[in-house]
């Protein structure tokens, strides 16, 4: 597996992922294409804690209903999508050189200010250098920092060996993916280029062994199509998804596609946004990098649902209707 | 070479008997030597009557190997075979060295030997002698051996041989004799325990020790059809009854309570009573598979729902528990609940504990139970389920059959919605109040805290430690080896070797 070494958009060196992907029209697709299936989103997570027995209620129809709202709303918090940000850059913010005091001490000094209520990006973290600069902490610092004194849930200070090549390969052999990111999205900030290493690493995987219906239902959805649209590698994806017959999650990836590449050709031509296979054939023809792998599958697909129209109708026959 | 066997009253007979084995040998030499000579002497004079006298009046000895007692059979016989010289020319003279042809030995059945032998007196049963460890067994002297086949090994066509083989009549014929038969039987007579093993493998042990309560006794017998497969019957109490009666006194029975299940929801129980263990098994399986019930269970791990259930003063309160929890009740409900197929439990007797009263009550307790459907139908309202690993997602496990679900208007103001307070018929269990311990009082709690304060987490810091690191080190572990656990200077002085 190859990742891109500048971290995982680098199809476009400068361009910012952020703005497109907090974008309503953006936000509203990737929510849509990610499902909600309350079997996966309410699942019962091994975490170690004591069973107790389950409590029941009897309940009118429209205290059923406030209960569904309230579980959708929770399903909406769980599914929020991990933000995509641009790889995030060194600090380099010198307040003041001394070389006056050089050789003080053979360590660095490390200051936080450990206001409480603060959030760790705000913190302020400054560091003496044996040769008397005082600068601002690089990120790392300042994360191991913030660990230390207000330490998150599930971070380490050490970021574990899952998140060395080998051991990552080994894991996402076995298909572990969503344990993969969730584990990458509480250790790491969004913007590291090692979470976008992984995060990296990981879509190409799923790309590779095509098991995107692994994490659907899950937060990791969206910034995974929303990956593969950036990078053009939407072919895989499109071909599962006609497979499964879902055309209106065709159509959307589409439009995504339509709307971070705003430059696209297939773009121009006015398709009825209601017809789905039109608008993922105009994809096929005018921006489409393989097109006769999707062309097949488009053919696969229309064979398929006209045999079944014909058994239908076959069938309808027979029992003479 | 023949044995000299000596002639003795037997009068005399019991005391030499009475006398230690060990010594009897050189006791009986002695006394024989002294006194028995000169007493044979006087026999001859003294008897004249025929061998029958002789044989009420004198026992055979077969001497034991002792060297001792040898010669002084050797000698005595020399002097027998004197007198018998003697007493042949004489017409009417007892015969003195006679050995028995029969004896109580092969007179008395086998049954009634062993019964000699093993047996305890009416009298010592009363006080209970012979019952459990310490009673002995008769041996089955028939095991190793087969009809046929005997001390002779000779062929008899239609018993141990065909009587046709091929187109040839078999014959009768005498085979070479079988050295190793003889000392084959022993061997199997010598595994023969004497006594009645009470040593049950733990596996099979019931909660009652070697004893029968908790312990299996198998499936119920099958009729025709019907194998009863699955079917494991777990005995609950075994009792002795008494009752007077007036032909034969005291008369005694077994009384058997056992419970029958398949593991899978189906399940009885019954009593019965007999005059043998084996009976009363029979009897009480046969009839608990007879009175089978099949009760709800909650994906066929607990009950459905909590509930309080009583018979006679035994009341229970029976609460469904998740999976893993296990059966945390009486031995006796535990034992009924491992043959229904419940896996997880909390239930608490309050009252009397007798093991009866409690299957009854709660048997009652589990047919009554109501399923999530009927629920539903009897409030016209949706059954929803809140789990709390499934983050109290509402889960509808049943809605009214006939579709109409009541409004927040339909519902009377003092109608129970609560689903406990339901369920337990407006019963609620007493629920004692928890107290800190004795101790947490105490000022010196408060130094122990502390002082433990320390090490509360050295478990997950050392766990982490060999994650990462890969040993137990400090920082101080790459300057001085000695810093590592498990370092001796002894292995280093081996490796400076």
């Amino acid at each position: 597996i190859t990742h891109n070494k500048d971290g995982g958009y680098c199809d476009t060196p400068d361009r910012d992922p952020a703005p497109v992907f907090f974008s309503e029209n953006v936000q509203t697709i990737l929510k849509k294409i990610t499902g909600t299936d309350f079997n996966k989103v309410f699942r019962q997570r091994f975490d170690e804690k004591k069973l107790s027995p389950p409590e029941y209620k009897f309940m009118t129809d429209e205290e059923l209903k406030q209960k569904m709202k309230n579980a959708e709303r929770l399903s909406s918090k769980i599914l929020q999508m991990p933000p995509v940000l641009k790889e995030r850059q060194a600090i380099s913010n010198i307040l003041s050189r001394d070389p006056a005091i050089t050789g003080f001490e053979n360590c660095k000094f490390v200051f936080t200010d450990i206001t409480y209520g603060l959030p760790d990006r705000k913190r302020l973290v400054v560091v003496r250098d044996p040769d008397g600069t005082l600068r601002q902490a690089s990120w790392e610092e300042a994360e191991r920092m913030n660990q230390i004194y207000n330490p998150r849930p599930g971070r380490k200070l050490k970021p574990p060996k899952l998140f060395q090549e080998e051991h990552l390969t080994n894991v996402l052999e076995r298909g572990e993916y969503e344990f993969v990111l969730d584990s990458a999205c509480a250790q790491f900030e969004p913007d590291d280029p090692e979470y976008l290493r992984i995060t990296s690493v990981v879509y190409e995987s799923v790309d590779k062994k095509r098991c995107y219906q692994l994490l659907h239902s899950t937060r990791h959805y969206g910034p995974l199509c929303f990956y593969l649209t950036w990078n053009k590698k939407i072919e895989n994806l499109l071909i599962s998804l006609l497979q499964q017959e879902k055309l209106e999650a065709c159509a959307d990836i589409v439009r995504l596609y339509q709307l971070i590449h705003t430059d696209c050709k297939s773009k121009m031509i006015n398709v009825d946004p209601n017809q789905h296979l039109e608008l993922l054939k105009a994809y096929v023809e005018h921006d489409s990098l393989q097109q006769q792998q999707l062309q097949l599958a488009i053919q696969a697909y229309q064979e398929i649902v006209r045999e079944r129209q014909q058994y239908n109708e076959n069938v309808k026959t027979a029992h003479g209707l | 070479t023949m044995m000299a066997s000596l002639v003795v009253p037997r009068r005399w007979y019991r005391y030499l008997d009475t006398l230690n084995a060990r010594y009897l040998g050189s006791l009986r030499a002695k006394y024989l030597n002294s006194v028995s000579i000169r007493y044979l002497d006087t026999l001859s004079s003294r008897y004249t009557a025929s061998p029958g006298t002789l044989q009420r009046h004198f026992v055979t000895l077969v001497p034991s190997t002792s060297h001792m007692v040898a010669d002084a059979h050797i000698k005595l016989r020399q002097q027998q075979e004197a007198v018998n010289q003697v007493m042949c020319c004489t017409p009417s003279g007892p015969l003195i060295y006679s050995r028995r042809t029969t004896s109580f030995f092969n007179k008395l059945t086998a049954e009634q030997l062993w019964k000699g032998v093993t047996s305890v007196s009416n009298a010592g049963r009363k006080q209970g002698r012979g019952k459990g460890v310490g009673k002995k067994i008769a041996k089955d002297l028939n095991r190793g051996q087969i009809i046929g086949v005997g001390q002779e090994n000779m062929v008899w066509p239609g018993l141990n041989a065909p009587v046709i083989r091929g187109r040839e009549l078999v014959q009768q014929k005498k085979l070479p004799k079988d050295e190793e038969r003889e000392a084959r039987l022993i061997k199997i007579r010598n595994t023969m325990g004497s006594f009645r093993a009470l040593r049950l493998d733990p596996l099979d042990r019931g909660w009652c020790g070697n004893k029968m309560p908790g312990r299996s006794i198998g499936p119920p017998n099958p009729i025709e059809d019907d194998k009863f497969e699955g079917f494991d019957t777990r005995v609950l109490e075994l009792k002795i009854v008494t009752c007077m009666t007036a032909v034969f006194g005291r008369k005694r029975r077994f009384s058997m309570f056992v419970v029958t299940g398949n593991g899978n929801g189906l399940g009885g129980f019954a009593l019965a009573k007999a005059t043998t263990i084996s009976d009363v098994t029979r009897k009480v399986k046969n009839r608990a598979g007879q009175k089978l019930l099949y009760i709800e269970r909650y994906n066929e791990h607990t009950v459905l729902h909590d509930f309080f259930t009583y018979f006679g003063r035994t009341k229970i309160f029976v609460k469904k528990m998740p999976e893993g929890y296990g059966l945390v009740c009486h031995r006796a409900i535990r034992t009924i609940c491992q043959t229904l197929g419940i896996k997880d439990i909390h239930a608490k007797i309050e009252g009397p504990t007798n093991v009866q009263n409690i299957t009854k009550a709660f048997f009652l307790g589990l047919i009554r139970q109501k399923t999530h459907q009927k629920l539903a139908d009897e409030k016209q309202l949706h059954l929803v389920e809140f789990r709390k690993e499934n983050l109290n997602f509402p889960k509808v496990v049943a809605t009214p059959q006939s579709g109409k679900v009541r409004t927040q208007e339909e519902i009377p103001n003092n109608e129970e919605l609560d689903f406990t307070q339901h369920i337990m018929d407006g019963k609620v269990q007493l629920v004692k109040k928890k107290y800190p311990a004795p101790y947490e009082k105490l000022p010196s709690y408060e130094i122990y805290l502390k002082k433990y304060a320390r090490r509360r987490n050295h478990q997950k810091v050392m766990l982490n430690m060999l994650v990462e690191e890969g040993e137990y080190r400090s920082f101080y572990t790459d300057q001085y080896p000695e810093c590592r656990p498990g370092y001796s200077s002894k292995s280093e002085e081996a490796e400076a070797w």
